[in-house]
């Protein structure tokens, strides 16, 4: 079995299958990259991801593996909405692995998905952080991701009278 | 066993699983899940908020918009986005009077104007607004038609003055493919500015354009300085109609019969057609004239030279004749389309010089038609035959490959 070795931003490394990382499209350009410019073709690929720490990588990997046997999702699908249909088919394993996991892990998924251009981990990330967002208040927003209001003068003020019309009523 | 531990064991057992023994190599990290979170996520790129707020109930996003500036913009760009969605074709004049008081886009600048008239009201998108901060496509349909018909002289005037088209098309201009001017008079500029600001410009169609000043020094020196621009390389398609002016078309034809593929044109005007036609059109391959006199004074101008249309293929050609030496007259007619002989492979034309011998004088000219395949004659009787008549063993003459013949009737 051909093995990448991928080292995240904290130094872990990672010994993984290249049949399992090729279903990162960023992995894949890597491992095709490494094969071009390598000259002795039974090498190992080292592969340095600088922005994802160890545990993010880790649940990414995680994902790739128990999704190993599903068809890969073009990264352009759905483009006109920009959803993908991944949500759809969203299984109890995938609900069991997000659960735990609190709004700042999600969020450094979200990241490290869209990095690593795994599409059907970005969307299942991106649909959970939908959900606390939907039917939230803006103070109940900001608080749950940490936010502050960074309007200038009275820019709040004037978006508040724009949607005045749909939220009085 | 706190949770942490507990996880940090969990993914050391799955790493076992995976790999068959432990083969990891963990150098140095913290086992600390929640050690390096981000503070705050507006770390985010905004890409990536899209993604998540494109989820998002309309509802929603408009509390979306009050969380910060990064979030206001993208929801903003995404309400627009979806509100336009809903618009089966963008008309500046809406349809019902229900559009009045419930604007699909609460976003949308109305301009009002003087009367009460629903015509003196129009829904343009957000120009204008200075808390538009991206440009969205306001057009669904990639196409913008301003009929100035319709609207009333003392409000288009009012519009003008309020409408910036400079700006509109600085900054939409790039959305547009396809640009219909309708009695828009307009100057020179203006043209200009169309098609400096549309880079991807398919189709261009302009009527009744020109101001009434006609061509004034200023506007030589517009042209002077206009002769050169950039124009969209896509630019494959134009209409000219009715009353354009000579100069304006001419300009116009200077930037881009190089690259036209298909050209429609409607005038009576001799000299637009004449100052057009001097242009060298190297792909055009479709060319439909209507409304053309061809009188005397035409055939004395007209040099008949067929090298400026190598490749044409589709001549529609609508006569409007001078009833004065009318037999004359079907002979220039039927001389200009004798040019295209070598390339055309569907001729639309009419059946009144045909039947008035036009064929015959075709035939004794020499030119063979041998590429065309459908012949296409325009009647204004129901009952027109070629069967059995002289035009018919003239047609067999000069079109030897015709496969499809129909007569049109169009009374």
């Amino acid at each position: 079995m051909a093995l990448v070795r991928v080292i995240s931003s904290d130094g872990a490394a990672f010994l993984v299958s290249q049949r399992l990382a090729k279903r990162s499209g960023k992995l894949k350009t890597e491992i095709e990259t490494f094969r071009k410019s390598s000259d002795n073709s039974e090498a190992q690929p080292e592969i340095r991801i600088v922005t994802i720490r160890a545990e993010i990588l880790r649940l990414v990997l995680q994902w790739l593996q128990q999704h190993q046997n599903d068809p890969v999702l073009p990264a352009n699908q759905n483009e006109q909405d920009g959803r993908g249909d991944a949500e759809m088919g969203q299984s109890q394993w995938d609900r069991d692995f997000l659960a735990p996991m609190d709004l700042g892990i999600v969020m450094e998924l979200i990241l490290a998905a869209n990095h690593l251009e795994v599409k059907g981990l970005l969307d299942i990330t991106c649909k959970l952080v939908e959900s606390k967002i939907t039917g939230r208040t803006v103070d109940e927003i900001r608080t749950a991701f940490k936010l502050k209001s960074d309007f200038k003068g009275n820019e709040e003020e004037q978006t508040r009278l724009e949607n005045r019309w749909c939220v009085e009523n | 066993m706190d949770s942490r531990e507990r996880k940090a064991r969990n993914w050391f057992q799955w790493t076992t699983k995976l790999l068959g023994k432990p083969k990891q190599e963990i150098i140095e990290h913290t086992t600390d899940l929640d050690a390096n979170t981000p503070k705050n996520y507006n770390s985010l790129p905004p890409e990536l908020v899209e993604n998540i707020l494109i989820r998002v109930d309309e509802h929603s996003l408009y509390a979306c918009r009050l969380v910060n500036w990064q979030w206001n913009s993208v929801a903003s760009k995404e309400l627009e986005r979806r509100n336009l969605l809903r618009w089966t074709s963008w008309d500046p004049t809406p349809s019902s009077y229900q559009q009045i008081h419930f604007p699909l886009s609460p976003t949308v600048t109305i301009i009002k104007a003087s009367g009460i008239l629903m015509h003196s009201r129009l829904y343009l998108p957000p120009v204008f607004s200075t808390s538009n901060k991206f440009a969205t496509n306001p057009f669904p349909t990639n196409s913008l038609t301003i009929d100035w018909s319709h609207l009333r002289p003392s409000f288009s005037h009012a519009l003008k003055r309020s409408m910036r088209w400079d700006k509109f098309f600085c900054q939409y201009g790039h959305f547009l493919t396809q640009v219909n001017f309708t009695r828009f008079k307009e100057t020179l500029w203006l043209l200009k500015q169309v098609l400096i600001h549309t880079p991807n410009l398919q189709a261009l169609s302009i009527s009744s354009f020109g101001d009434k000043k006609g061509l004034t020094l200023a506007t030589i020196i517009q042209l002077r300085d206009a002769s050169g621009i950039r124009i969209s390389p896509n630019l494959a398609t134009l209409r000219i109609c009715e009353d354009c002016q000579v100069y304006l078309a001419d300009w116009l034809l200077g930037l881009c019969a190089h690259q036209l593929v298909n050209f429609f044109i409607n005038t009576e005007n001799e000299k637009l057609f004449l100052c057009v036609f001097r242009r060298k059109f190297e792909k055009l391959k479709l060319l439909r004239i209507t409304s053309l006199k061809f009188s005397r004074g035409f055939c004395e101008v007209w040099d008949g030279d067929g090298a400026s249309h190598p490749k044409l293929q589709y001549l529609f050609i609508d006569m409007d004749i001078d009833w004065y030496d009318i037999d004359i007259h079907y002979n220039i007619y039927m001389d200009f389309i004798g040019q295209f002989s070598s390339t055309l492979v569907h001729l639309h034309m009419d059946m009144a010089p045909v039947s008035r011998g036009g064929f015959g004088y075709l035939k004794e000219k020499g030119p063979i038609f041998s590429k065309v395949r459908s012949l296409t004659l325009r009647s204004g009787l129901k009952t027109v035959t070629l069967e059995g008549t002289q035009a018919k063993k003239d047609a067999e003459v000069l079109f030897p490959n015709v496969t499809d013949v129909k007569i049109f009737c169009y009374a």
